[in-house]
């Protein structure tokens, strides 16, 4: 938010050099994960790093991603508990010899506001129990549902706290979730 | 002990690989089969991975395995956002029962 | 141990074998890039399998190198093979 208040370009960079920093450290680390801890690989590590941490991969040109360590401790094992059952859930449904799916398409409003968060959380709809999401669009996500229940729902807006949690966002007041079409 | 847990692992991923094959020829379009995929199969990677953890015997082998499930999972959930969204502008309704 | 992982090796390829048959019945481009996609993530659990067998630590390398292929697949796919019509932000009839 601070960038949208006419900041400068110096100040902007100090203001980048936290996130530099981590990204620094960030990339390091899977460069001793990738080559296994060895030495000698540094020789071309190092380069790699700066050169990598300096190109910003895959960021754009969007603000400093501004997250929770805490939120993130907190995300983790609710979404592996729903990614679990929505694994569970569809293999069920694959293997049941007569169950078939119900789909249907919905609208979900997003509570989260635009950026990372709302792309985070279409990509993370994919991997919770019965859900898909189809579009990303101003009013919120279409998503299409594999077995039509307000269950997948309501883990939906669970998750989204969890993501604003985790992006470290306010805690948003209570809309109704969801509409069908 | 960790071995048999590893077995265990594995064979529950290779149950789940299974369930998403069934899923994929089974089910009735291409939406419906992106479920199949995009949940089962991540789990799966994640299971075998875990598993194949539990017998490594040193800590940058089992982050690497797990970067890798990692990657599985972001490209995932990302691709199948991507192909259902394709897929709608290509305009392939949705089976409806 | 090696049968085991070598099984379970075997198993997938099976899977992958009868994958194919959604590539070949489509029915549209987008169900035959979903096998791909399996197959994909497939092909990285039989790597790793390998590995097990193995001990041979390069082929969990090579299922890096496939985890990041197998993304680029599905994005050049949407892209460029199938791309949508070119102003993506207009909204969508609605059905």
């Amino acid at each position: 938010m601070t960038q949208l208040l006419g900041s400068t370009g110096i100040r902007r960079m100090m203001a980048d050099l936290p996130a530099l920093g981590a990204r620094l450290a960030l990339l390091a680390a899977i460069w001793w994960v990738l080559t296994g801890g060895s030495l000698s690989a540094w020789v071309w590590g190092v380069p790699a790093v700066l050169i990598a941490a300096c190109l910003r991969p895959g960021l754009g040109s969007g603000g400093a991603w501004r997250w929770s360590l805490m939120g993130l401790l907190r995300f983790v094992p609710v979404f592996a508990w729903y990614n679990v059952r929505g694994a569970l859930d569809v293999a069920v449904l694959a293997l049941h010899p007569r169950r078939r799916p119900d789909p249907v398409l919905l609208g979900f409003p997003l509570r989260l506001p635009p950026g990372p968060s709302r792309v985070f959380m279409t990509n993370l709809i994919n991997l919770l129990p019965g859900t898909l999401s189809t579009n990303l669009t101003a009013q919120g996500i279409e998503i299409h549902v594999l077995a039509g229940s307000d269950a997948n729902i309501r883990i939906l807006t669970i998750l989204e706290r969890r993501v604003a949690d985790l992006f470290a966002l306010p805690p948003a007041p209570d809309a109704p979730w969801a509409a069908k079409r | 002990m960790s071995a048999l847990a590893g077995v265990v692992l594995i064979v529950m991923g290779l149950l789940f690989f299974l369930s998403g094959t069934v899923g994929l020829l089974r089910f009735p379009d291409v939406f419906t089969r992106l479920h199949a995929i995009s949940k089962a199969d991540t789990l799966a990677l994640g299971l075998v991975c875990a598993g194949l953890a539990l017998h490594a015997d040193y800590g940058a082998l089992q982050l690497k395995l797990l970067l890798i499930w990692l990657l599985v999972i972001v490209s995932g959930a990302t691709c199948s956002s991507l192909i259902a969204r394709a897929a709608l502008a290509h305009g392939i309704r949705p089976w409806q029962r | 141990m090696t049968a085991f992982y070598l099984a379970g090796a075997l198993f997938l390829l099976a899977n992958v074998v009868v994958a194919l048959a959604r590539v070949l019945r489509g029915p549209t481009a987008a169900d035959r890039m979903l096998s791909g996609a399996l197959m994909g993530t497939t092909a990285v659990a039989v790597l790793l399998l390998l590995y097990g067998a193995t001990g041979i630590e390069a082929l969990i390398d090579v299922a890096l190198i496939f985890a990041i292929l197998a993304a680029m697949a599905v994005v050049t796919f949407v892209r460029r093979t199938w791309p949508e019509d070119a102003d993506e932000d207009r909204p969508r009839e609605e059905p």
